[in-house]
């Protein structure tokens, strides 16, 4: 198969950064995405130049690193798929193809097609988990959830991550990301203490990071290689709301930033 | 006082609000409706109707009440859309999402739409701009005849599309919001989910194609003035 | 020179018990007087960070993707083994500690077996706490499964990614710590050198690899949580990004590298389709419980599998191995698949797969019993090959999976250099010459959670606590042999893409330093790497700039030294004159079965590095078996 990829170049944050065309031809429909990219690269470094940056690392759908939009589709336009697992044979072929890094305002681009996903961390130090230190648990068998119950929070776990929702959002929004996390915890009986002050903080670490706010457009349940399902955030707004009516953490000043010494 | 401060102060909470005044007005939309729909009773209900609201003590604090709603919900509107600009100001080269979000991507517009349609209704049936020669008119029962007013206005083409371009725009905006209003207030769920997307586009026909029966009906001359009297005297 | 492995005195069972006991402690206000890196942010280093962070000390832990939550730890499918014996089936902490210490074919350390099986049981504990949403029963209670053989049920799992869901448990500890301050997290930071000073290990240098600038970071203690080095063969089930570097660059600082040789490969893996293939994906071995593997009986038949008649296929492990058949262990199995496919019988394009086949279970069974069994797995498959195992037999091949050789430690989980730890896959102690199924996370947990947090406060008791500086002579010159190892990447300027080069050195372990071995192919790879080490220092493009992101320099670095440690790799393998678990040498065997040679082999090789053109030397530590009788496994 022949395509022409056109791919975001950018040498530094401060760079403006264009598209640039590459061909490439007689690839197997086998190969996936990115070693389509891999081969652009060695063709590249075979003329000495430097190769287009971009994240991946597992290659099998799990780690969440890779983060291209690829024909304006964050991860392709497979369903349920990241960018690792995207082969070619579900492109056409002559087909151009166009790559460009995640564009969000809180995700700034670091190198080509390389971005910086650092604010989504920061959410879940806000309080993306349950606080137990290690040694302090009960025996496993000692607090029962529902089987039901427990798949859900299941699904919810299965996020990796990748920001996908931010990037396919017209708003850069997180709040996919971050009702998932708050969901598969608030669903789990060891979640409970924590429940409103967590919420509380994930959603105002979300707003302090720059990410936009949902206006339903549910474009990131759509590009959400795990299918988190869109009904997440309105469980988000919901435990956000009881925290803000009841909780006694709302009370307290807001917490932003990382303790440092 | 506090608690509502910071939550107006977060994103999710101007949503909620957006949610909240936007459910009120529809309230008042609907009511409105109800009201309205009296006109296929007969002249004389609507006239009464019409009547009892005007001498209504409760008249101008609902009104300055709607009007104060109205004016928080499209300051929060202003808001959000501001600060989601914001959040992505860089475009992608490509766009990749085909099948239709006309409705949500344009939802600022479908707002600015009913806005103005609603700056020209009030000016229009209203204050009376535009139909002062009807506004003299009196039902048998010594009431301003709004039924009158109604069926003159709506009996040549021109108000009729006016309106009905007007109700569309209105139809867009509320067929998008209400599932997002579900989804902000914290009520959509999966296992509620296809009541609740049936429920959106089901309440939206009702409300486009309530009002539209009265142009139409006026137009098509389903609906005539009874009874047409002279101008009270000066 | 004498390792000793520092292994308490007393019976088994309570030799954990008393080494706590005799541990030297550290008062809450002492503790975040003292500094501790840790590399690597999988279960091991997440959870190790976590729970020294949580104890107090100042911790500053290092990872190279962008996010600790994405080490490859993450990618373990199948669950955690824990001596819980909540099925009343038989388990016991003995029982694990024996099918542990049994399946790592006699070649690791009795008492740290047996200490992990101790506490697997607290790690399952720790997760359930954390939120790790595991599988349960209707009744609400934890969803056991054999696993790999096993005879008794004792395999925790989420799904098909129990990986996920563990690391995701020992980020989010982690996380609170970053966000108390307790952990300094150095995400897309690689670490190029250990700084070793009168032999004690001071620090490390790192690259920030979005700014490219060295940095030295002192502590004083340095972990080492890096992972494995399966990559080395290039084609592997492993993260692109797992590399050697870390545990290489220590192990020529003095640390010694144990049981190189000791490598696992999976024999259920997805196959090579085409050459510019990245990765091999591990399909779980549970598929081969119902599928019947079988290549054509002649060379070059080239008709699809469906118009092959029963008479003309070899279901080769049925055949060789009556007993176990399709369910034999997984050495003999990726052994079997390696051999038919060299006589050229291979299926596929590039003629390097055997065929799975599932149409005799669809047949007795019928297809929604084997969609509910391998639904899922069935669907990843379709996704990466576009064949449908439903119709069409899976072609499946083995692939590089899991590394038991690592830096040599003691007890405590620290190696010979004094402040040096190495815990998780990074280290050799706990797989022997082979890892059973489900016990990887259960190391790397263990290790983390309850192992070093323990020993760690032990040395550092005996450390003078306080700033640690950061601007010695050994700094100093780390910091510059870092420096010029860029240097010389960069002044090579040639026109071989690092990543061919890769492939080639990955070529060359498989076929000589794969699943099976050699004394002469082993000399052969030792010949190739050398000119193939050349043709990297003449030809490799390391293109790009230092002081920004630059991908292509990661790799070579990373590449530079797995072609040195691939040298180490082919020595130990040479010198162990023996057939055991994972490494099998074709010399030493009794008709197709390994065999192992006790009287001679029944130690740790652990390899100390004497400079770049001196041979390494090869150190011994006795494995002493006083519990157990090493047994001879037979497979026919």
């Amino acid at each position: 198969m022949n395509f022409t990829f056109r791919i975001w170049r950018q040498r530094t944050a401060a760079d403006k950064g264009q598209l640039v065309a590459y061909p490439v031809s007689d690839i197997s429909s086998d190969l996936s995405f990115l070693e389509v990219i891999d081969t652009i690269n060695e063709t590249l470094s075979s003329r000495g130049e430097e190769t287009i940056a971009f994240d991946m690392d597992c290659r099998e759908g799990i780690c969440g690193a890779c983060s291209l939009v690829i024909n304006g589709q964050p991860h392709g336009p497979e369903k349920e798929t990241t960018t690792c697992q995207l082969y070619m044979r579900h492109f056409s072929d002559g087909e151009t193809i166009t790559v460009e890094p995640y564009r969000a305002d809180s995700f700034p681009v670091i190198r080509d097609l390389v971005v910086d996903r650092s604010p989504l961390e920061r959410i879940i130090q806000a309080g993306g988990y349950i606080s137990v230190h290690t040694g302090e648990a009960g025996d496993a068998n000692a607090t029962l959830i529902p089987k039901h119950q427990a798949e859900l929070a299941f699904e919810a776990a299965s996020c990796i991550g990748c920001g996908a929702c931010v990037a396919a959002c017209p708003n850069a929004s997180a709040m996919l990301f971050v009702a998932a996390k708050v969901t598969q915890l608030a669903l789990l009986p060891q979640g409970q203490p924590e429940r409103l002050h967590r919420v509380i903080r994930m959603a105002e670490t979300m707003d302090h990071e720059g990410f936009g706010n949902c206006s339903n457009h549910y474009l990131c349940a759509e590009a959400c290689p795990k299918e988190i399902p869109i009904s997440l955030i309105a469980r988000l707004n919901r435990e956000f709301l009881a925290a803000a009516l009841v909780g006694q953490e709302f009370l307290e000043p807001p917490h932003h930033s990382v303790h440092h010494e | 006082m506090f608690r509502l401060i910071r939550l107006l102060n977060t994103s999710i909470g101007k949503k909620l609000l957006m949610a909240v005044t936007g459910t009120l007005l529809l309230l008042f939309v609907i009511g409105h409706l109800i009201g309205n729909l009296t006109i296929f009773m007969s002249q004389n209900a609507l006239n009464s109707y019409a009547h009892w609201l005007q001498v209504n003590p409760m008249l101008w604090p609902v009104r300055l009440g709607l009007i104060f709603i109205l004016l928080l919900h499209i300051y929060t509107a202003v808001k959000l859309t501001r600060s989601n600009q914001h959040a992505r100001r860089t475009r992608y080269q490509k766009s990749g999402f085909h099948h239709s979000l006309f409705f949500s991507k344009h939802i600022v517009f479908s707002g600015l739409g009913v806005l103005l349609f609603i700056i020209f209704h009030i000016n229009h049936l209203t204050l009376g701009n535009g139909i002062s020669e009807l506004l003299p008119y009196l039902d048998p029962k010594g009431n301003p005849d709004i039924y009158g007013r109604v069926i003159h206005t709506f009996s040549t083409p021109l108000y009729p599309l006016l309106y009905l371009l007007g109700l569309i725009v209105l139809g867009f905006h509320l067929n998008h919001i209400l599932r997002g209003v579900f989804q902000s207030l914290g009520f959509y769920h999966d296992n509620y989910a296809p009541f609740l997307d049936f429920l959106a586009p089901a309440l939206t026909a009702i409300m486009v194609i309530g009002f539209a029966l009265i142009p139409l009906a006026a137009l098509s001359g389903l609906l005539t003035p009874t009874i047409v009297l002279p101008p009270y005297g000066p | 020179m004498a390792l000793n492995s520092r292994t308490p005195t007393g019976p088994l069972a309570e030799k954990w018990d008393r080494c706590l006991d005799q541990l030297q402690l550290i008062g809450p206000n002492r503790k975040p007087k003292f500094r501790v890196i840790i590399v690597g942010s999988g279960l091991a280093g997440a959870s190790a960070a976590a729970t020294l962070g949580e104890l107090g000390y100042k911790v500053d832990c290092f990872c190279f993707q962008d996010s600790p939550r994405r080490a490859h730890s993450i990618a373990a499918q199948g669950g955690i083994n824990a001596a819980k014996n909540y099925r009343n089936d038989g388990d016991s902490i003995h029982r694990l500690f024996y099918d542990t210490i049994k399946g790592g074919d006699f070649r690791s350390r009795e008492a740290n077996v047996y200490r992990l099986a101790q506490v697997s049981g607290n790690i399952i504990d720790q997760c359930v706490a954390q939120g790790v949403p595991f599988a349960r029963e209707y009744g609400g209670y934890l969803d056991n499964r054999s696993f790999g053989g096993a005879l008794v049920s004792r395999t925790f799992y989420a799904r098909g990614q129990t990986g996920q869901q563990l690391l995701l448990g020992a980020y989010g500890a982690l996380s609170r710590q970053i966000h108390h301050g307790k952990v300094r997290m150095h995400s897309r930071y690689e670490m190029l050198e250990l700084v070793v000073e009168q032999g004690v290990a001071k620090g490390i240098i790192t690259r920030n690899l979005v700014t490219g600038e060295i940095e030295r970071h002192a502590a004083h203690a340095v972990v080492l949580a890096s992972g494995g080095y399966s990559n080395v063969f290039n084609l592997t089930t492993n993260a692109a990004g797992c590399n050697v570097t870390a545990t290489y660059r220590a192990w020529r600082k003095g640390a010694f590298f144990a049981n190189p040789c000791f490598t696992q490969i999976h024999p259920t893996c997805t196959p090579l389709n085409h050459p510019q293939q990245s990765k091999l994906t591990l399909m779980s071995e549970s598929l081969r419980n119902h599928g019947r593997i079988w290549v054509p009986l002649r060379v070059g038949d080239e008709r699809p599998p469906q118009e092959i008649p029963e008479s003309e296929r070899d279901y080769y492990l049925e055949r060789k191995y009556p007993a176990y058949g399709n369910l034999s262990p997984r050495d003999i199995a990726s052994r079997a698949a390696k051999e038919v496919c060299d006589e050229g019988r291979g299926v596929g394009a590039m003629k390097r797969s055997v065929y799975l086949d599932f149409d005799d279970a669809i047949h007795e069974l019928g297809s929604d019993a084997i969609a509910s069994h391998y639904g899922n797995l069935f669907q990843i498959y379709h996704q990466i090959t576009a064949e449908d195992p439903y119709k069409v037999p899976m072609r499946i091949y083995p692939a590089p999976h899991y590394t038991m050789g690592g830096l040599w430690v003691d007890y405590h989980l620290m190696s010979n250099l004094p402040g040096l730890f190495v815990i998780g896959e990074a280290n050799f102690s706990d797989h022997g010459a082979n890892r059973l199924g489900a016990s990887a996370l259960m190391q790397g947990l263990a290790d983390g959670y309850f192992i070093l947090p323990q020993t760690l406060g032990h040395y550092l008791a005996q450390q003078k606590s306080g700033p640690v500086a950061n601007n010695s002579e050994a700094f100093r010159a780390s910091e510059a042999e870092a420096i010029e190892k860029i240097a010389r990447l960069q002044a090579i300027k040639g026109r071989t893409s690092v990543a061919s080069l890769h492939r080639e050195l990955g070529e060359i372990m498989w076929n000589y330093c794969g699943m099976s071995r050699t004394a002469s192919g082993l000399q052969q790879a030792l010949t190739e790497i050398e000119a193939l080490k050349e043709k990297f220092w003449s030809s490799a493009c390391v293109c790009g700039d230092s002081n920004n992101l630059s991908q292509s320099l990661e790799r070579g670095g990373r590449v530079a030294d797995f072609l040195e440690f691939a040298t180490l790799m082919c020595r130990d393998a040479l010198t162990r004159e023996e057939s055991c678990g994972g490494h099998f040498r074709e010399e030493y065997q009794n008709e197709g079965e390994a065999a192992r040679n006790d009287r001679d082999f029944a130690h740790v090789a652990a390899w100390e590095f004497c400079g770049d053109e001196i041979p390494p030397l090869r150190h011994q530590e006795p494995l002493l078996f006083e519990t157990v009788t090493p047994s001879v496994r037979s497979y026919k």
